[in-house]
């Protein structure tokens, strides 16, 4: 009987691959009941690991191949030495993740939409504020007026810029990034060993951007009770970034209303080419409230300044420089001038001249986006106005109140002014 | 016992499959490297080279006890080596620093001193031990399997008394 030689062995084992099969298909079908339910874990984990907690209530639905996250009910609270406080609710939160975008290295989202939303960052017992508690001794708090924010605002903008600068380059030549050493870790499970991970140079990271973004809110309260509280807000904007792509066109709109002053309205543009433009509106801000001590510190308190102000803001921007106008509009401006201040009695007496009428005053902004400066401050169109009017009244009657004294003092002069029709009295018109 | 003469039956059962020598080889290279590599290590994520490695083990038709029992000796050499992983891991530890700049090596744990060490022993000791098992196979299939075989069919009609349990036993443990 002949044998038959035995078949030589391929490459590829047949039932290796139907199981790879299986085991992708197994994947794919556990997605609803392992994967989806272990990204919620990891979301609440991620929220955990900043210090927070995600109420119990919370219903969470993650679609992994929709890319979608949708919260109801959220309710987002935080223990500080044994204080739980609310910090954030929303009716409903959804993100529409742009899966792709996660492999290029950004993170895009197709939408952001959360309604209902709500946040309270009320000073806590200890006077600390919630999410913001600066690492300084037990008792020491911050002096929230004397904080520097345009600092603040010019250090962001700056690492903005270099983020900018930073993404161009890397556009124009991929392989110029600039090489950071990374930092060495201990590894806590294996003495002795250390591990290495990666730092991004300055400039370099995943780039954010919301192509629909829609949040609207109930309010928010503010460290501080004031008439500036949020009571209510929208917030919506299309392709929403720090950095441009070269085909989206940013537009940014809010609506504000707060406790105790009128509604404030922001628009801002900006076209891919550093061109852009931002408007702001602000009505019926109580000048009381600005001079409360937690808005303004002790600058204006002792003033007890009264009346309405408006507040517009328009600007534009083409690479970079910028050129704007922004006018406040006092109606009813009145103030308590302090015992012995003599230039805040004159003060007063010129004011208390306007009657009520509104103070305008045109203030011209110039320079960068990143350091904007005043380049004219109105003070002219401020004198030429309704003030000058108050002045030059306040000045007559100061002159005609000397003359008449001047003129009970010498009683000749007197008799030779009646004499000539009181043409003094007449010249200065009383 | 019985269960580690299984083991060691099922170890030596090797050499006398019916795979080819090549399925030792990728058998035994894959099974110490995924014995010495990190795989889903603590503290850490899972490691995609590890994983990688197994799912080749699965699709490529490489002797899967041979991969599974060198898997566990791997894993066994590499406990012991831990000593040695990490001065080694530190004398690479350029290669490690750049590794945390590529993605891929620095998830498969590349950056981490004790783990590189590791993986470079294994990278040494896998293809040795993968070539020693390749030419055990084929030298026992060349010349030493015929040679037992005769012997046991000695044995079987009561030629060679003498050496007849050794026979037997040798001939269990090779499945003959």
């Amino acid at each position: 009987m002949a044998t038959v030689p035995a078949k030589r062995p391929g490459p590829l084992r047949p039932a290796g691959i139907i199981l790879l099969v299986l085991l992708v298909l197994g994947a794919w079908l556990s997605v609803p009941w392992l994967i989806e339910p272990w990204l919620v874990r990891e979301i609440k984990t991620g929220i955990a690991a900043l210090g927070l907690d995600v109420s119990p209530d919370t219903r969470w639905e993650v679609k992994l191949f929709a890319g979608k996250v949708r919260a109801e009910n959220l309710l987002i609270s935080e223990t500080y030495k044994g204080e739980t406080h609310t910090v954030m609710t929303a009716d409903t939160t959804e993100i529409d993740l742009d899966f792709a975008s996660i492999f290029s290295g950004d993170v895009i989202l197709d939408s952001l939409i959360a309604t209902g939303v709500s946040g309270d960052f009320r000073r806590r017992g200890d006077g600390s504020v919630p999410l913001i508690t600066p690492p300084e001794e037990p008792g020491k708090e911050s002096e929230w007026s004397k904080i520097d924010w345009f600092d603040y605002a010019q250090k962001a903008y700056t690492w903005w810029e270099e983020r900018d600068r930073a993404a161009k380059e890397a556009e124009k030549n991929p392989d110029a990034k600039p090489k950071v050493p990374p930092v060495a870790k201990k590894d806590p499970n294996w003495e002795g060993a250390q591990y290495y991970e990666p730092v991004q140079p300055p400039g370099y990271g995943p780039r954010v951007l919301i192509h629909n973004l829609n949040i609207s809110g109930n309010g928010v309260k503010l460290p501080d009770d004031t008439p500036f509280e949020i009571t209510g807000f929208t917030l919506t904007g299309s392709d929403v970034c720090l950095i441009q792509g070269s085909d989206e066109l940013m537009t940014l709109k809010a609506e504000i209303t707060t406790a105790g002053t009128g509604p404030l309205q922001l628009n801002l543009e900006r076209n891919p080419g550093e061109d852009g433009s931002l408007a702001l509106d602000l009505k019926q801000v109580p000048v009381a409230a600005l001079a409360d001590p937690k808005i303004s510190g002790d600058s204006l308190a002792p003033y007890q300044p009264t009346g309405i102000s408006d507040l517009t803001v328009d600007a534009t921007w083409s690479a970079s420089a910028l050129v704007g106008k922004m006018v406040t509009t006092i109606s009813g401006l009145d103030f308590v001038p302090p015992a012995g201040d003599r230039q805040a009695e004159q003060l007063h007496a010129i004011v208390k001249r306007l009657d009520g009428k509104p103070l305008a005053w045109p203030v011209r902004i110039g320079g960068t986006l990143g350091s904007p400066r005043i380049t004219d401050t109105g003070v002219d169109d401020l004198i030429k106005g309704s003030i000058a009017d108050a002045a030059k009244d306040e000045a007559r009657d100061r002159a005609a109140e000397e003359a008449a004294k001047v003129l009970d003092k010498n009683p000749e002069l007197k008799k030779a002014s009646e004499k000539a029709g009181n043409p003094l009295k007449n010249l200065l018109g009383k | 016992m019985f269960f580690a003469l299984k083991v060691i039956k099922k170890f030596f059962k090797i050499f006398n499959s019916a795979a080819a020598p090549w399925q030792v080889f990728l058998g035994v290279l894959l099974g110490v490297l995924v014995g010495f590599l990190p795989l889903w290590p603590q503290g850490h994520g899972p490691a995609p080279l590890g994983w990688i490695l197994v799912l080749l083990a699965i699709v490529l038709n490489c002797h899967l006890a041979a991969f599974f029992i060198y898997m566990a000796i791997g894993k066994l050499l590499s406990l012991a080596c831990i000593p040695l992983a990490i001065p080694l891991g530190n004398a690479f530890d350029g290669l490690a620093q750049f590794s945390s700049d590529v993605p891929f090596l620095h998830a498969s744990l590349w950056s981490h001193t004790g783990w590189l060490g590791l993986t470079l022993i294994g990278f040494i000791v896998a293809p040795i031990l993968a070539l020693l098992m390749a030419w055990a196979t084929w030298t026992f299939r060349v010349k030493l399997r015929d040679r037992l075989l005769a012997r046991k069919k000695l044995v079987a009609v009561g030629k060679i008394g003498g050496n007849a349990i050794l026979i037997r036993i040798v001939c269990w443990f090779f499945d003959l």
